[in-house]
This record gives C-alpha cells, sequence and structure tokens, in this order.
C-alpha cells in the first residue's frame, strides 16, 4: 500500500507539471495576438491580418489540419517571428509550432519544406538568446528538432555552431536537456554533445535518486538511452557511472515512461559484459520479474519486460560458469553474486572435483588466513594481504552448499580441516561471519537421513 | 463529497491532458528508435552498395588490365613482324645489287672465261663422272666452249696433285638447244640466268647446277651471319 502511495504522489506530482506547462499554452494560445496593430504600422498585409484572425478562432484540431493543408499560413506565422513583434506574438507562433510538432513530428518535414532553412536558422538563433527564457526554450528546441529530421538542409558548420553556443541560450535546464535530446538523435554530432562539458554534470545531476522531478529524470533517461546506441558511448557511460546511476533510478522509480526507456536502455547495453555485469549485481531480474505483476497503462510494457527476462536468462546462463567462479577465487576476493547462489551450486558442483578440489582448498585457505590475520591483529600490523568479511561469508556459504550437495562432500571436507576453522568462525565479531559459518556447520555435521534413505 | 459538475469536467480534462501527453512522449520515443533503426538500415544498404561497386570496379580494373597486356603483345608481335619484314627486305636488296653486279661480269671475257673454267673443275669435283654434258647460257656458248680443254687440264692437275690419281673425263656441250635462259634485262619478264653453267650427266640423272643465280643465292646464305653484323648490330 505504501509503495501505492508513493506511485500516485509522483504521479500527481507529473500531473501538476504537465498541468501548469498545459496551462501555460493554453493560456499563450487563447489570447488573440494585437494584429490589428500592426495592420496600422503596416508590418502585417490585411490579409495576412484576416487569415490570422481566422486561423485563431479555428479549434485545436482545426488548427492543426489547417496549419498542414495551408502553405500560406505557415510562411505568414514564421514571418512574425522577428523580433521586433511583442513577445506575446512571438510566444503565441513558437506554442502553435511547438504543438503541431508534438502532435506529428512528421511536420518538420513539411515545414521545412514550405520554409527557407537560413531563414529558420536566422530567426531561431536569434530568438534562443531572448531575455524571456520560454521563447528561448521553444526556439531552441524547434531548431534542434529541424537539425535531427532535416539535417541535409543545415550545414556542419552551422550546427556545430549551435551545440557550441547551447551554454549560451538563455534556457531552462529542462530546455537544454530538450535539446540534446534533439541533437543525440543524430549519430553524427554524438560525440559533440557528449563532450560538452554541462551535459555529464546535467544528466549526473537528474539521474540522482533524491531529484524529485520526474520530468527531468525522463529526459536524461532518455538522452542516456540515446547514447546506448553506439558501444563506444557505453564504454564511456560505464566509466562514468552513469549506469550505475540509471540502474539504481531504474530499481525505485515507479514512472512509467522512464521505466519504459530504462527497459530499452537494458535491452542495449546487456551485450557488453561489464554493463551486464552491473545488471546482475543489481539484482535487476528479480526487479523485472516483480514489475511484471505491476498495473502499466502502457499494454507493450509487459511484453517489453517478458523480452527482456528472456534475453537476460540467456545471457546469465552463459554469463554464470565455473570458469568465473575459479577466476573470482583466483583473484581472493569473493562477493555475493549470481555464483554464489543455490541454483549455481546445483548445476555446477560436480566440477569442484577438478584438480582434486582445488577450489575447495582454496577456500579453506582463505577460512585459515583470515583466523590468522584476526588472531595476529593485536600483534603484528603486517595487513598486505586483509581479507576482508565478505569474503569469508561468501567462501563459508559455498562450503556449505558444496558438502551439502557433492555426494562425498562431507569426507571431502574433513581433508581439509575445515570443520575446525568453522568453528572458530562462529565465535567472530561480525555477524555475516557467524550467521555463515553457523548455517555451513549445519550443513557439515548434519545428514540429509531421508535421501541417503531413498538412495538404498 | 461529490464534485460539482465543473470541478469534475476539470479533472477529466487536466486527466485526458495527461494521458495524451503521456501517448505524445512515447510517440517521440518510437520516432527516435525508428530513426535510429533507419540509419542503421541505410547505412547497411550504403556498404553493401559500395562492396558491389567496388568489386564491379576491380573486375573493370583487371579486365582492363588483360585487354592492355594483350594489346601490347600483339603490338610486339607486329613489331617483330615489321623488323623481320624489313630484315628480308635487305636481303633482298642485297641480292637485287649482286645479281646486276653479278650480270655485267660476263661482258669482262677474261674474267669470265677464269670464272667458267674454275665452276667447270669444282662441278666435275663434285660429279666424279667420266662423261658429262655442260649446259649454258647461249651467249656464254663460244666461252664455254673454248673452255673445256684448259678445265680438263686444271682438274687433272689438281687430282694428281691431291690424290695422285688421273681420271679421264669427257666433256661435251649440249647442242640440243637446251640452252639456259638468257641474261636479265628489262625486258625479257621471265626466267633469266646470270651465267655459269650446268652440268649433268648424259641420262640426265645426276645434275650439277653452277650458275651464277645458285651460287650467289649460297653465298649469301652463306655470309648471312657476316651480313647479320654488319648491317643489324646496333653496337
Amino acid at each position: 500500500m505504501a509503495n501505492n502511495n508513493d506511485g500516485i504522489s509522483v504521479i500527481t506530482k507529473f500531473v501538476d507539471t504537465e498541468q501548469k506547462n498545459e496551462i501555460l499554452h493554453d493560456s499563450i494560445l487563447n489570447h488573440m495576438p494585437c494584429y490589428d496593430k500592426y495592420k496600422e504600422i503596416n508590418i502585417l498585409s490585411a490579409e495576412d491580418v484576416d487569415l490570422l484572425k481566422k486561423f485563431h478562432d479555428l479549434s485545436k484540431k482545426e488548427k492543426f489540419e489547417y496549419f498542414k493543408e495551408n502553405n500560406e499560413i505557415v510562411i505568414i506565422l514564421f514571418n512574425c517571428l522577428q523580433t521586433d513583434f511583442n513577445i506575446h506574438l512571438i510566444q503565441y507562433v513558437l506554442t502553435i509550432f511547438y504543438e503541431i510538432i508534438r502532435n506529428d513530428g512528421s511536420s518538420y518535414s513539411y515545414v521545412l519544406s514550405v520554409l527557407d532553412s537560413e531563414n529558420l536558422y536566422s530567426y531561431l538563433m536569434k530568438l534562443c538568446t531572448h531575455r524571456d527564457t520560454y521563447i528561448s526554450d521553444k526556439s531552441s528546441f524547434l531548431l534542434s528538432g529541424s537539425f535531427c529530421y532535416n539535417n541535409n538542409n543545415f550545414t556542419e558548420t552551422q550546427i556545430k555552431d549551435f551545440i557550441l553556443k547551447i551554454d549560451f541560450f538563455n534556457i531552462t535546464e529542462e530546455g537544454k536537456m530538450d535539446i540534446y535530446i534533439n541533437i543525440l538523435k543524430i549519430d553524427y554530432y554524438r560525440q559533440d554533445i557528449y563532450e560538452l562539458e554541462e551535459f555529464l554534470i546535467i544528466l549526473t545531476k537528474n539521474l540522482e535518486l533524491s531529484n524529485n522531478n520526474a520530468n527531468k529524470q525522463y529526459k536524461s533517461v532518455f538522452c542516456v538511452w540515446l547514447l546506448t546506441f553506439k558501444d563506444s558511448f557505453i564504454k564511456k557511460l560505464y566509466k562514468c557511472n552513469i549506469i550505475t546511476l540509471v540502474m539504481n533510478l531504474f530499481k525505485k522509480c515507479k514512472v512509467e515512461k522512464i521505466i519504459r526507456v530504462c527497459l530499452n536502455i537494458i535491452k542495449n547495453i546487456l551485450h557488453m559484459d561489464d554493463c551486464f555485469e552491473i545488471i546482475v549485481d543489481n539484482n535487476i531480474i528479480q526487479t523485472l520479474t516483480v514489475l511484471q505483476y505491476d498495473k502499466w497503462r502502457d499494454n507493450d510494457i509487459y511484453d517489453n519486460i517478458v523480452q527482456l527476462l528472456h534475453k537476460l536468462d540467456q545471457r546469465v546462463k552463459n554469463y554464470s560458469n565455473f570458469e568465473r567462479y575459479c577466476h573470482e577465487l583466483a583473484n581472493g576476493k569473493l562477493k555475493w553474486s549470481i555464483l554464489h547462489t543455490e541454483k549455481f551450486w546445483l548445476e555446477n558442483v560436480m566440477q569442484f572435483e577438478k584438480n582434486q578440489f582445488k577450489a575447495i582448498e582454496q577456500l579453506a585457505e582463505i577460512i585459515k588466513k583470515y583466523i590468522e590475520c584476526v588472531i595476529n591483529k593485536g600483534d603484528a600490523k603486517n595487513n598486505n594481504e586483509e581479507i576482508d568479511s565478505v569474503t569469508v561469508a561468501v567462501a563459508c556459504f559455498d562450503i556449505g552448499e558444496f558438502a551439502r550437495l557433492y555426494p562425498n562432500g562431507k569426507k571431502i571436507c574433513q581433508n581439509f580441516n575445515i570443520k575446525e576453522n568453522i568453528m572458530i568462525l562462529i565465535a567472530m565479531k561480525d555477524r555475516d561471519i557467524v550467521r555463515e559459518a553457523l548455517l555451513c556447520a549445519q550443513k557439515i555435521m548434519l545428514n540429509n537421513w531421508q535421501s541417503v534413505s531413498s538412495t538404498k | 463529497m461529490a464534485l460539482d459538475d465543473a470541478e469534475a469536467q476539470k479533472q477529466i480534462q487536466q486527466m485526458v491532458n495527461f494521458i495524451l501527453n503521456e501517448a505524445k512522449d512515447k510517440a517521440h520515443e518510437i520516432e527516435a528508435k525508428a530513426l535510429e533503426d533507419f540509419n542503421i538500415e541505410k547505412l547497411r544498404i550504403v556498404q553493401k552498395m559500395k562492396e558491389k561497386i567496388r568489386l564491379e570496379f576491380q573486375k573493370k580494373a583487371k579486365q582492363m588490365e588483360i585487354k592492355r597486356s594483350m594489346s601490347r603483345s600483339s603490338a610486339i608481335n607486329k613489331a617483330r613482324l615489321k623488323k623481320m619484314c624489313a630484315k628480308d627486305q635487305v636481303f633482298k636488296e642485297i641480292y637485287k645489287i649482286s645479281s646486276e653486279k653479278l650480270a655485267e661480269l660476263y661482258k669482262d671475257k677474261e674474267k669470265y672465261k677464269n670464272l667458267i673454267i674454275d665452276l667447270i673443275v669444282q662441278s666435275l669435283y663434285y660429279m666424279q663422272e667420266p662423261h658429262v654434258i655442260i649446259r649454258c647460257r647461249d651467249v656464254d656458248k663460244a666461252i664455254v666452249e673454248s673452255c673445256f680443254n684448259e678445265a680438263v687440264q686444271k682438274y687433272n692437275d689438281k687430282l694428281k696433285t691431291k690424290f695422285n690419281i688421273t681420271k679421264n673425263v669427257k666433256i661435251e656441250l649440249d647442242k640440243s638447244g637446251n640452252y639456259l635462259p638468257p641474261p636479265p634485262s628489262n625486258d625479257n619478264e621471265g626466267k633469266s640466268c646470270l651465267g655459269g653453267i650446268i652440268l649433268s650427266t648424259p641420262n640426265r640423272k645426276i645434275n650439277c647446277d653452277n650458275t651464277l643465280d645458285v651460287r650467289l643465292k649460297l653465298a649469301i646464305e652463306y655470309c648471312t651471319p657476316e651480313i647479320k653484323r654488319m648491317f643489324f648490330e646496333n653496337a
């Protein structure tokens, strides 16, 4: 129940921000700009003004249709963007363009075919540095969108110029992220955006769990998703820890659209080994299984989750194997992961007899060394090979599983003097170690008489 | 807690707007994915076509190479043939000039007589026949006949000094009118003879052709290396 309340509160917050935007847009659109004044000053012709007035009286849907079918209104509206006009008119025009494009992304091609791209670029660039942030936001959004959908109409210098000037535009952070999203869709300029100083800072800030603005989180996650299409960027993001942040967000967040984009991100990064490790370490598989049973508004999400689970399962099978276990053991540091679960042991226990139970011997070594370390801690400060408690706990668990599952496990453990060491461990201070040691001792000493009798 | 109509309407409108916005966001995501897929597919197709064109041009280049080497070798062949023809031409020239010179030879009676004597002696050596018949040109008739005795004498002398034997040999001029063709001139197109004699046995079975034409041909053949060295050596 607590979860649901959180969910609802997030959604209401979400609705609030969306509402604010809607209200702002509507207020701008509902108020007709003073076209007559311009007719008097002769900046706009009489027919233009009539057309504009007629356009204003149409309902939203009719506006969209009319816009699509008539070139003149596009040209006239666009000409109103010259800065001599007052703020309200410019806001009005920009809002109209924005709404139309939000409604149907292919309008970009239509608009660009009607208007001259040089003019578009120069007008909108000028507006991006306007003192009113609403205007700058919308104009930079429109311009970056035009780059993305029709980047043949603009030269490379124009686009690169725009990218470099992003930091100087008078825009909100959300507006900035919108620009990032738009330009990250173009593969050629991904590197340029990534190299902007502010980019990573903004991303990291907004991916933090403490950030409450779901909209900004959504946009940051969207940016990350667009970067994960290319392997080189996945590596870079992994190094900057952004992948870890995203996984954390995914586990805790309940907002549908963020989950959706995160699912896409996971799908994109699963083939990279180190990212896959993060996925596994964060127990994403479990999170996904739980998410399957949540109620989503979007029906496709269920399918996405199931597909992703399936892919992850396949990958996990390839990933958890005995070799990796030996590798980890050789490193000397063990961590809780899928290699130390009952499932792993059930599948792989027979492989541990290789090299005359070398692996078990190594595990016994770890425990012995730890005990020696603790005993000698008082005397010498010789701590160059300190074994941490997690490793010991994991080692205990593994020994226990081996003893339980392998046919002659208990006898073999006797060969390595494990019982004595485990007894000593039970008296340790660390609670995790004590717990694991107790369980291990249990597994070593008790026999499953029922299974023994059934084999007879 | 009944909301009045306006409130309810407002809330419904809000939810509607919210859902619409969510839908627009999803549409945006789908577009972004579609754009990416499109770019990947486009790149793939462009690569494929580039590869195809590259292969095509490689093939064309190879074909041009083959054509070039073919035409090169045929040009070399042609040049070689031309060279051979030119060399042949040189030999023909030599033959012509020598023939012309030889054709004048019979005018110098003294020299010509000595020559005929030597020719007869040589032929006698080759033939080793007791009775031979000599054919000559119509114009040489007189000279040749006058040589007979001297020739036989010389022949016997040589045999005696070298091998210490004597042979009796009888020489006769062919009177059957079977003369060798006349000397070459601009009028007669047919066969011509530069001079010299042909010896044969009476039954015409063994012939020794010692005409100047034949000797010229033999001489040129014999001197071919020398001629080649003189005319065709570049250094």
